[in-house]
């Protein structure tokens, strides 16, 4: 290289730096409706390549169909849709994944539908569980999808439990990605969801320490806070109600 | 700079952005009493605002509410709003079924229907505008004949896609249902792109999506069946095979064998589907049907063995693909072979049918709201019968004078068609279209033009008027040079028609509400002549009025059909405008599916049909061979009783261990009525009775179906 060339240095790694990842990219399941209508904004005008950003912006609109599917079915299910079509062009493990949680907003829209997609998605989550052992986010969303399907059909939450476990150990053992727009959510979201499973299953103790170890994590989050709390707080008032009471009132 | 941040607390800023972060122009934004509209650059500016709710809309998107802080650049990014903010133009008005919000039976109900048998056309069948003129499942739409129905699979057009097929169709289809993705039926003013075809079109299509393992075995007391699909490299493969045989059924009830040879119907189909590379993909499709049976009948004056045997095998070849962003194309080729043999002692006839059918067709999105269609499509068969048959059909022993034959004959066809399509404006939409056609038989073209107006009165309720011209060939048997008249003309008609269609939420349930009313002006109806055999100096005319009622919820989904149709023609042996086999007035069908508790479904159904007209004798006179000959009343002045039916099903969907089961019971005519197919006389004909129909008595059928 030519000395001179060295002063051209600075602008070629100028050029070449991509800009930084938006706010709340490692934190989309647990932005509210604003924060998740103002990040999908600010992906939309990035100039990072579509490749780059199209998980977040799936993630983004899967959280957003989620919110907003009971006030507006026709725009979330349009949403939705269109979140499939890009997620079906994707192979790797978390974008699987993806997919396979957005086939289960799909059966909400569909439920006559349910006895092709429910497989489908359950052979994503497997596919990419196969891929992507390690990856907490796949456990978690294979084990919200065995949450949310009934009993009698292989889910529930006795049969969630273990997923949920295993992605709350994957998400404390997984180190923070070099790509900064790599999947890094999980580790509050997958406590949460253990919450929640616990409470249904009657163990609500245990549903409080993972509770409050989500809160612990992120004070803000409105999931763990505004829904999983109630219930959790429910199973335990439920299970104080329960337990034996002391015949001579001496407890 | 403390008067500019001072500035920037008392102004909300940001930008509005359409699909793609593209920016949105002329956007409102508001704030309170505060109020502007976005720049070229989608960018705005509220001063004087210190923040709170913001409402950010667009004509064609849907409206957002955002919480804004004054200093704190707001980006909306707005979605286009539903599917139905938009007029969606089609044509005519047609059901769909498939898995999708849009369809009006979904697969899964054409599976539970009670009494559908898990027969597609026999769910078809449940929709109004389908009369119940018969048990078969056969299309008799709007007061039109079945073969007055164009039936396609994947692109190809079936000639003959029943189990024992007879003039009219077959008892059930021979498409197996757990192939099938989605179904198209468009009972009236379909699109240009469907030619050589009278009243209605089904359209079939086993192509899927993604590519899924699975395997179903379907075990029922008549019938078995097995079907898997197998991701094969990129591709897919899916394989069905099935068997049925009605002597399990009769043995299970006891019941002496009707047949010297069950009437066995057995059906494999192939459908292998590989990408290309891009958008294209490239698909195979396959399906043999074969039918025989050997029963006692007696033909006027001998009594013998009756044998038939059909076999039937469909192949044909699909690419689709896009060119550049707003370029769809689809070729299809095509082969089809039709073997029937039939005897009579030593009467009878072999019948060899070979077709070749060819289709190009691309699609342009020619720009916002505009799209343009055509096509080519080209088909030729060949015929070719040999037998030999008495000459005086009232005379059928071994020892009667009668002719022999052996010739073959051909008949095209060769067309084109282009349709546009234009959102004319957000509610309004218009469907152009027309259609050319050349025939080989009988030599004439024909020119066709059809347009459907659609009106998107809100959200989810359209009305849709449209009207158009159709043509379509006699059938074969009657432009048959030797045995019919190949100088018959094209057959015609006009379709006029007006629908409504709403789908609204009401609780935890969707409504679907359809009214439908239309008129359909036929000419050049075949007429029998005893001289020429046919001449095409037939006419009718049909009006009528669909109702489609639909509740969608979970835990209980039900709907109701009723159609009431008003039919006359001048037709074969209908020699003035009149009641014909196909005037049905009234039909109704009733279905309510429930879920008892998770994996168990009850599901009932009722249909109701006045009854089918007839011909009554009214008395007989001696004939010199000492029978007698009958004296016919009006030509279908009569009816049969009206038809009434009802069936139960009981569904138990289980997993274990990665195998669902689906156990189900279904009691068919459950009220045990002795439903008429036609009426019989004794030989002097002072006795009238009836012959009853197909499922006339209280039928018992059990099944599971594995599928892993």
């Amino acid at each position: 290289m030519r000395p001179s060339a060295l002063f051209l240095l600075p602008a070629f790694v100028l050029a070449a730096q991509e800009p930084a990842p938006p706010a709340g990219l490692e934190r989309i399941a647990r932005l509210d409706l604003d924060g998740l209508r103002q990040l999908q904004a600010v992906l939309a005008l990035s100039t990072v390549p579509a490749e780059r950003k199209a998980y977040g912006e799936a993630q983004v609109a899967y959280q957003l169909v989620a919110m907003t599917r009971a006030k507006d079915p026709k725009a979330a299910e349009a949403m939705l849709d269109r979140t499939l079509k890009v997620l079906q062009a994707r192979r790797d493990p978390e974008s699987l994944a993806l997919r396979g949680a957005c086939l289960g907003l799909k059966i909400g829209f569909q439920p006559g539908a349910a006895m092709s997609l429910a497989p489908e998605a359950e052979g994503l989550f497997r596919e990419a569980r196969s891929l992507a052992p390690a990856s907490p986010r796949i456990a978690l969303q294979h084990a919200v999808h065995v949450l949310h399907t009934p009993e009698f059909f292989g889910g529930g939450a006795a049969r969630a439990l273990p997923l949920l476990e295993a992605a709350v150990r994957a998400a404390q053992a997984e180190a923070a990605p070099k790509d900064p727009w790599a999947p890094a959510w999980g580790r509050a979201e997958a406590l949460a969801w253990l919450a929640l499973a616990q409470a249904e299953a009657g163990r609500a103790p245990a549903a409080r320490a993972s509770v409050e170890a989500a809160l612990a994590l992120d004070p803000a989050y409105a999931f763990a806070r505004g829904v999983v709390k109630p219930k959790v707080d429910a199973a335990l008032a439920k299970s104080t109600a329960q337990a034996p009471k002391d015949p001579d009132g001496s407890r | 700079m403390l008067s500019a941040l001072l500035l920037a607390a008392l102004e909300i800023r940001g930008a509005v952005l359409g699909p793609g972060g593209t920016p949105l122009a002329g956007a409102t934004v508001q704030a309170g009493a505060a109020r502007t509209t976005t720049d070229a650059k989608g960018a705005f500016l509220l001063p004087g605002t210190t923040g709170g709710r913001v409402r950010i809309s667009a004509p064609g998107f849907s409206a957002q509410e955002r919480e804004a802080v004054a200093g704190e650049a707001l980006l909306v990014l707005l979605e286009p709003e539903g599917r139905g903010a938009v007029v969606e133009v089609t044509e005519g008005s047609g059901y769909s079924s498939q898995d999708g919000t849009s369809s009006t039976l979904s697969r899964l109900e054409v599976y539970t229907t009670p009494g559908a048998a898990a027969d597609t056309f026999q769910a078809v069948k449940g929709l109004p505008g389908v009369s119940n003129a018969s048990e078969g499942a056969e299309l008799f739409v709007r007061g039109g004949k079945p073969d007055e129905v164009g039936i396609y699979l994947n692109g190809g057009r079936l000639a003959r896609p029943f189990h024992h097929p007879n003039t009219q169709g077959g008892i059930f289809a021979a498409v197996d249902t757990a192939l099938v993705t989605k179904v198209d039926f468009i009972p009236g003013g379909f699109s240009a792109r469907y030619g050589d075809a009278l009243s209605a079109v089904l359209d079939i299509s086993t192509e899927v999506a993604e590519p899924v393992r699975s395997t179903q075995v379907m075990l029922l007391i008549p019938s078995q069946g097995a079907s898997l699909d197998r991701p094969l490299g990129p591709g897919l493969l899916r394989a069905s095979v099935r068997r049925s045989d009605p002597v399990l059924l009769d043995k299970w009830y006891g019941l002496a064998p009707t047949f010297e040879e069950s009437p066995l119907s057995t059906d494999a189909q192939l459908n292998w589907q590989m990408p290309l590379g891009g958008a294209a993909r490239l698909s195979a499709t396959l399906l043999g049907i074969r039918d025989h049976l050997a029963t006692t009948v007696t033909l006027a004056n001998l009594q013998d063995t009756y044998r038939n045997r059909n076999d039937s095998l469909v192949g044909s070849l699909q690419a689709t693909g896009t060119t550049g962003e707003s370029f769809v194309w689809q070729l299809v080729a095509g082969h089809s072979r039709f073997h029937q043999d039939w005897s009579f002692n030593r009467w009878g006839i072999r019948t060899r049918e070979a077709t070749t059918f060819l289709r190009a067709e691309g699609t342009w999105m020619a720009g916002p709201g505009h799209t343009l269609e055509g096509g080519l499509d080209r088909d030729h068969t060949q015929r070719d019968p040999k037998g030999a048959v008495p000459f005086d059909l009232a005379n059928w022993n071994p020892a009667a004078a009668g002719r022999t034959f052996a010739y073959a004959f051909d008949a095209g066809r060769t067309g084109a068609y282009l349709t546009w399509r234009a959102v004319l404006a957000p509610r309004v939409g218009l469907s152009l279209g027309g259609r050319v056609d050349r025939y080989g038989l009988p030599r004439e073209s024909t020119g066709d033009l059809r347009a459907t107006l659609s009106f998107l009165l809100r959200e989810c309720s359209t009305l849709r008027l449209a009207a158009g011209t159709f043509h379509q060939a006699p059938p074969l048997d009657q432009l048959d040079p030797h045995s019919g008249n190949p100088d018959l003309r094209l057959l015609g008609a006009t379709h006029w028609l007006a629908a409504w269609d709403s789908t609204f939420k009401a609780g935890a349930a969707t409504w679907n509400l359809r009214v439908e009313a239309y008129r359909k002006d036929y000419r050049h109806l075949v007429v029998e002549d005893p001289i020429l055999r046919y001449v095409s100096t037939g006419r009718g005319e049909a009006r009528g009025l669909d109702l489609l009622v639909k509740r969608s919820a979970p835990g209980w989904r039900a709907w109701l059909g009723y159609g009431w149709l008003d039919t006359r023609r001048r037709e074969g042996r209908q020699a003035a405008l009149g009641p014909v086999p196909t005037s049905v007035p009234h039909n109704l069908t009733a279905v309510s599916i429930h879920t008892l508790r998770p994996g168990l479904e009850l599901a009932a159904s009722f249909r109701y049909a006045t009854g089918a007209p007839a011909t009554a004798v009214l008395g007989a006179t001696p004939n010199p061979g000492g029978g007698w000959d009958p004296v016919e009343g009006p030509r279908f002045g009569d009816r049969l009783p009206a038809y009434a039916r009802g069936d139960l099903r009981l569904t138990r969907i289980r997993s274990f261990r990665g195998v669902r089961t689906v156990l189900f019971a279904e009691v068919m005519n459950v009220l045990n009525r002795h439903n008429a197919a036609r009426y019989t006389y004794t030989p002097d004909f002072a006795t009238r009775g009836v012959e009853e129909s197909y499922f006339s008595r209280r039928i018992l059928v059990a099944g599971v179906n594995l599928a892993w």
